[in-house]
């Protein structure tokens, strides 16, 4: 071997060495070989061992394990979009662009597959950016669905929307705005929108499977409906049952059944027309797994269900999952929770009081952190609200045929003569406001918006503040001195927790919600609203004289279960709903009530014969006559409270009477003719 | 219930058929003469500046009489040109001299304000005096620059072309990684179909698998003929392998032609087994019954003209300010007198015999809602009302004096309009009512003995939905009243279809295509590979392109001339925007100086004299991406997927207007090319 042949070996061999050393290297750096083990037990650690365990501990796959950082940590893995990506060989950026801008041109063109096609495409590529994930799916659920016009289509972009942040959320399940956002979605899209009734009823439809909804079961093959089969159904779902027939107007069996049909293909959870669930991923409504701070929760592995399933119900579920990975309320020296800011990141295992450790929990972007929290209790409250707006009360259920003729009725009576119902056995609306009560209480005591008045007491006296030094934090050094810091700290966080004890409350309405749900679960509650129910239905039945006696019932009773809960009774909407249901009934008895007739006839003749003795002939008395007697004299709520303060303020009074268009007011600024 | 059909919405107008190759050609002559005369006089510069030049510079690039002279006269056809901004200037423009009169130019075309959608209005021939002399000069230009071509032309052999082709295909086809790429990447949208990953709706299932085959295949075709194509004549150069064809007698401009149909030839092998492959996929992939009506067919819709008309002769529909301004809107309202109508002006006479004497209408209309109207089953829904005359049974406006008269439209001979009342009265009384009744029914006899008699069906309380295709049939005996007695001026339409809104608080909105006569269906399979022909017209394109960028520049740069020329032609609206300064915010500079001053970007320009300064530069730059403008060609006119996804057949005059466009667009670039790979000194390389 000559010497330049020795050259070259050398050289060959300290290469392959070299890369052999930064190869060993990088696998150790990487974490691919692990070093050291923190968790020995044994004989201490030397030196050796402990150079090992700083060297694993400061490799990149333990500390990407420890910070949630691995792909895996964000959420499902996504093998299409990973191997799309690798593909674009680093032009992602523009190609997203691109994709974005055209699927704007595709909404404004109304091309929605396509539109559905690029936004799948955008957030593929880019799934760990939460926006496009957020943007889109509100974008697909509230913008291109309302400019759908049949309700079907409406609901399926609803469902593609919400679907779309439910995969976002599987792709980043730390994240709390997707589940957030895709529970507000379905509280909002199937709570509180427009056209709300009939997307409830399809949203009912997709948890019932194909076969039990189908019209193969329900109509004979010369398209007549099956009594015994409708009856069944009925039995099952007697919540949208009641309203198809109450809110969507369809009055016969037939037109049910045609809703159902019309309908049959609405997304559901299910695989095929069968009732066996299809993958969680497939489902709509789309549900959360399986978590441990809900187990009651709704979710995706839920068989077929019962029948009051909403979108409070899925809500619910997404509201609770969210609340997994966002910090717990801040503890005072108890050990107790006090009121607080939104905490901030802080350094694991240094964390101060208001401070959260960034690699367990992450913070919501919108909305703020308390109002966040009480997503679960809300939802509630909506679904407790329902049952009373559908007149779902009580054990007695619902009755399709009272105060229906012969004609008409859907069902034969019972042996005993009574009428069919359905959904009877279950407390409906009082056992939701008992739930809402319970998780009202359990968030309040868990956020401290609940606190007992001695140990609030004793917060305020511990803040001892100048309110012109009220909320700022002590300089660094005094607040780590070790004689008088632990003062100083604990007298700054009373303040600070006086503070936000009030602020807090104000801005979730706490107070509203807690004595609302505490009135209304009580029974005399259920009782008024119902005997009030009853009298609506009586009115719009034109049963004048039953409507006028169950008026005077409701608004007695009204009067009853209210005097009890003197902070509820406060509220304008309860003022409202009292009112309005005064105004109908004086209205009925002015029309309608012999009583009142005659005694306004009576009080309107003294006063033709106090203006001029022997009128040729005494007219009716007119309609003012009667309602102002209806008012005074015979409505429960003429009679102000013991204290001599009035069931409703003028103020409500006024603006119930705005919004009804009944006001006779004069506008301000105008003046009568009459006027100088 | 209607069948669920596609929509096609046309926003950039009707694709160009044969009626619009004149005026095409016309613009070609002008803009590639341009260029060509550019050319001419670099050409023509080079040979008297350029010193003395050997005789082999002689012999390889001549200067003949010929090209003097068309120079010449474009010169002067170009010089007439400038003179009519003289004239302009002066205010003058129609002239008469010996009994025809002619106009200098044609006034400005009236934009709509910045910001505002630019609606691209079909070409037409332009007569005026200023196009007139661009185009005689153009062609002249045209002519100058590609004699030597021509008087070359005799020693072409297409036995040589073709040779060199086999050799390009040959080459190429020995590239393995080129049928790896291909088999790999061409094989994912069928391997993967869509539907897999993306929960799509029942009846755009096939709409969006056709869509993702389509842009799938177009980018893997794309982008390997335009790497092929850049780097092949470069690489020769480089390599040297060039020299075992070029020190054989071949003609230069052979190679490039060579290298052109070689590609073209296995880039179009590849499409045909891509295309047999997509419509593979397409028969077996499983699709929901309501996918396959809306997209598995092939409709031959039959056009009208559309226009808005009303009380008020200046009405033209109504902008609800919607950002896709594509329909316009009427008013809904029982005493409306706003219609939509759509005039067609000739008609097939197949109509007069349709089976079952019925023939199809199909509409699409958007509607605006100003109420919500209330919650029932299937939600409120609008009403239309549809009147179908024919020249025979002419309809006016309502009277102008609102009071006397409901906005409803007359017959202007009101004795036939009572006779017909009275008649259709009498059916209607003896139980043939001819206005519901269906085909194959006594009443629709009637309906057709009616509508054949007196020239009008109308239709009314329709009710539609929102963007959905509803169909109805009108009676056969309507076309067989529109063939009596032709009118005799062209301008007077043969037929009519007035279309109300009559549900209150709604609007209407719609736009041409929205409401045609089906002429017919075609086989979805055809109009699949037609459909095929456009991408293979891109594919053209690109060879095109990157063969003749390849004759002068590197491989590199070639890929990234085409790339950026072809990728251009995707933002059309964009470069025309830019190209006008019409960009909201102003052209570069004034936008740079908004920005530095940090005034408002949609603010006025301020008057000052730096800001004239400015806004004159703009004016340079908006006229150089004009001219770029030119160059860029008009890819998205080559797409035809839409067609395809919506059902809707594409015509063989729109195919032939494609290839003759394409040969237009790629001439220039063969001329360039000739001359680029003539002036190259290879052997030295």
């Amino acid at each position: 071997m000559n010497p330049l042949q020795r050259a070259v070996v050398r050289r060959k061999i300290s290469y392959f060495v070299a890369i052999l050393a930064l190869l060993t290297l990088s696998m150790l750096w990487r974490g691919n070989i692990a070093v050291g083990n923190p968790n020995r037990v044994g004989p201490p650690a030397t030196a050796m061992h402990k150079a090992a365990d700083w060297v694993g501990s400061h490799a990149i796959a333990p500390q990407a394990t420890k910070l949630d950082l691995r792909e895996l940590d964000q959420g499902d893995a996504e093998v299409s979009g990973e191997a799309i990506r690798l593909l674009l060989i680093g032009s992602r950026g523009v190609v997203t662009a691109i994709m974005w801008q055209n699927a704007i041109e595709k909404q404004k063109r109304g091309e929605l597959a396509d539109l559905e096609l690029l936004v799948r495409a955008v957030t593929k590529l880019q799934p760990h950016f939460l926006s496009p994930w957020l943007f889109q799916s509100w974008n697909i659920a509230y913008n291109v669905s309302v400019d759908q016009h049949r309700l079907g289509d409406m609901y399926f972009y609803i469902a593609r929307g919400i679907d779309l942040l439910a995969e976002g959320e599987r792709r980043n399940n730390r994240s709390p705005d997707m589940p957030y956002w895709v529970g507000f979605s379905y509280q909002n899209k199937f709570g509180i929108s427009d056209k709300v009734q009939t997307l409830r009823c399809l949203f009912q439809m997709s948890c019932i499977p194909k076969n039990q909804r189908s019209t193969a079961r329900l109509l004979t093959k010369d398209g007549t409906v099956i009594d015994s089969e409708f009856q069944k159904f009925c039995e099952e779902n007697p919540h949208l049952v009641r309203r198809l027939k109450e809110k969507l107007n369809c009055l016969t069996p037939l037109q049910v059944v045609e809703f159902l049909k019309e309908n049959e293909d609405v997304p559901n959870r299910f695989k095929g027309a069968g009732d066996v669930l299809a993958a969680a991923d497939q489902q709509f409504p789309v549900l959360p797994p399986q978590f441990d701070e809900g187990p009651d929760e709704w979710k995706a592995a839920d068989p077929a269900s019962d029948d009051d399933k909403s979108g409070f119900r899925a809500g619910r579920a997404w509201y609770q999952y969210a609340q997994r990975v966002v910090p717990p309320n801040p503890v005072w020296d108890d050990g107790r929770p006090i009121p607080a800011p939104s905490p901030k990141p802080g350094p694991p295992g240094k964390l101060d009081w208001d401070e959260y450790d960034s690699t367990r929990y992450r913070m919501p972007r919108s909305p703020m952190l308390i109002i966040f929290r009480q997503g679960p209790p809300r939802a509630q409250t909506y679904m407790a609200d329902m049952e009373n707006k559908e007149g779902w009360f009580d054990e007695t259920g619902w009755t399709p045929d009272a105060g229906v003729d012969e004609t008409n009725r859907w069902f034969p009576r019972r042996p005993d003569g009574r009428d069919v119902a359905f959904g009877e056995g279950h407390q409906w609306s009082l056992d939701a406001w008992r739930e809402s009560h319970r998780r009202w209480q359990s968030h309040g005591e868990k956020n401290a918006l609940i606190i007992d008045p001695g140990r609030l007491e004793a917060i305020r006296e511990a803040s001892d503040g100048n309110p012109n030094t009220w909320m700022q934090r002590p300089p660094a050094e005094l607040w780590n001195d070790p004689e008088k810091g632990p003062e100083v700290r604990h007298r700054y966080i009373a303040r600070v927790a006086t503070f936000f004890f009030n602020q807090n409350r104000q801005v979730t309405n706490f107070l509203f919600f807690l004595t609302s749900s505490e009135a209304e679960m009580q029974p005399a509650a259920i009782v008024a609203r119902k005997t009030l129910a009853e009298a609506e239905r009586a009115r719009k039945a034109g049963n004048t004289s039953v409507a006028i006696e169950l008026y005077h019932k409701a608004l007695e009773r009204w009067k009853d279960w209210l005097s009890r809960y003197d902070d509820y009774r406060h509220e304008t909407v309860v003022q409202e709903e009292l009112f309005e249901a005064e105004l109908k009934y004086v209205r009925l008895l002015a029309q309608d009530d012999p009583r009142v007739r005659d005694v306004a006839q009576k009080r309107y003749e003294s006063a033709i014969w106090a203006l001029g003795p022997f009128p040729a002939a005494t007219p009716p008395a007119p309609d003012g006559v009667r309602t102002e007697i209806a008012v005074r004299e015979f409505s429960p709520l003429a009679k102000p409270l013991p204290n001599g303060e009035p069931w409703v303020t003028e103020a409500v009074k006024d603006g119930v009477r705005s919004r009804l268009g009944t006001t006779t007011k004069a506008a301000p600024g105008t003046q009568s003719q009459d006027e100088p | 219930m209607n069948p669920l059909f596609g929509i096609l919405q046309l926003d950039k107008g009707e694709p160009n058929g044969f009626g619009q190759l004149l005026p095409l050609l016309q613009a070609w002559l002008q803009d590639a003469g341009g260029f060509a005369f550019l050319g001419l006089i670099i050409y023509i510069a080079a040979a008297f500046l350029g010193g003395s030049r050997s005789q082999s510079d002689k012999l390889r690039m001549p200067l003949t009489t010929i090209m003097l002279l068309t120079s010449v006269i474009s010169l002067v056809c170009y010089a007439g040109w400038a003179l009519t901004f003289f004239l302009e200037f002066k205010d003058i423009n129609v002239r008469h001299i010996g009994g025809y009169t002619f106009e200098v130019y044609e006034p400005p075309m009236r934009l709509p304000p910045k910001g505002a959608a630019l609606k691209v209005e079909p070409p037409v021939f332009h007569w005026d005096l200023r196009a007139m002399f661009l185009m005689v000069g153009g062609a002249f230009s045209l002519l100058g620059i590609v004699q030597p071509i021509i008087r070359e032309l005799p020693r072409f052999r297409i036995r040589r072309i073709y040779a060199l082709s086999k050799l390009v295909f040959k080459q190429a086809s020995r590239i393995k990684a080129l049928w790896v790429i291909l088999v790999i990447l061409g094989s994912l949208p069928f391997l993967f179909p869509a539907q897999w990953f993306f929960t799509i709706k029942q009846e755009d299932e096939l709409k969006v698998t056709i869509l993702v085959v389509a842009v799938f295949t177009a980018i893997l075709m794309k982008s390997i003929a335009a790497l092929m194509a850049s780097f092949s004549l470069p690489n020769d150069i480089k390599n040297q392998t060039v020299h075992t064809i070029v020190t054989k007698p071949v003609e230069r401009f052979e190679i490039v032609l060579g290298l052109f149909f070689g590609y073209t030839f296995l880039m179009t092998l590849v499409l045909g087994t891509l295309t047999l492959f997509s419509l593979l996929l397409l028969g077996v992939n499983r699709v929901s019954p309501s996918a396959e009506k809306q997209t598995l067919t092939a409709r031959v819709p039959l056009r009208g003209k559309l226009e808005f008309k009303s009380r008020n002769d200046k009405f033209e529909g109504t902008n609800v300010g919607r950002e896709f301004e594509y329909r316009k809107y009427i008013v809904g309202h029982e005493f409306s007198p706003q219609r939509a109508i759509w005039k067609f002006y000739s008609l097939p006479s197949e109509l007069v015999r349709a089976e079952n004497d019925r023939v199809p209408v199909e509409v699409t209309f958007d509607i605006f809602k100003l109420t919500k109207g209330s919650e029932d089953r299937g939600g409120s829904g609008v009403q239309v009302g549809l009147r179908f005359v024919t020249h025979n049974c002419p309809q006016v406006k309502p009277d102008p004096v609102r009071e006397s008269v409901k906005g409803d439209w007359k017959w202007a001979d009101t004795d036939l309009q009572n006779e017909y009342n009275a008649e259709l009265q009498k059916l209607r009384s003896s139980g043939k009512n001819p206005t519901d009744a269906t085909p194959g029914s006594a009443g629709w006899a009637e309906a057709n003995k009616l509508a054949e008699k007196y020239g009008i069906y109308e239709l009314n309380g329709k009710p539609i939905s929102n963007n959905r295709v509803i169909s109805w049939n009108i009676p056969a005996g309507l076309f067989r009243n529109a063939m009596k007695n032709p009118p005799k001026d062209p301008n007077v339409p043969l037929f009519e279809v007035y279309v109300k809104c009559e549900s209150g608080g709604q609007m209407l909105g719609m736009a041409e295509p929205d409401l045609y006569i089906l002429g017919g269906n075609q086989s979805f399979t055809q109009n699949y590979i037609k459909s095929v022909f456009g991408l293979w017209c891109r594919v053209c394109l690109i060879i095109g392109l990157a063969v003749a960028c390849s004759t002068y520049l590197s491989g590199v740069i070639s890929l990234l001339a085409t790339a950026f020329l072809f990728l251009s032609g995707y933002f059309g609206e964009h470069v025309r925007e830019v190209a006008l300064n019409r960009s909201v915010g102003g052209g570069p500079l004034d936008s740079m100086s908004k920005l530095i001053k940090a005034e408002l970007p949609t603010g006025p320009t301020s008057e000052g004299a730096g800001a004239k300064v400015l806004g004159a530069l703009d004016q340079v730059f908006a006229w150089g991406i004009r001219r770029y403008q030119n160059i860029v060609p008009n890819v998205e006119s080559f797409s035809w997927t839409e067609f395809v996804q919506e059902g809707f057949n594409i015509n063989l005059e729109y195919l032939v207007a494609n290839l003759l466009v394409l040969v237009g667009y790629l001439l220039p670039w063969g001329i360039l090319s000739y001359y680029l790979i003539k002036s190259r000194e290879i052997a030295s390389s």
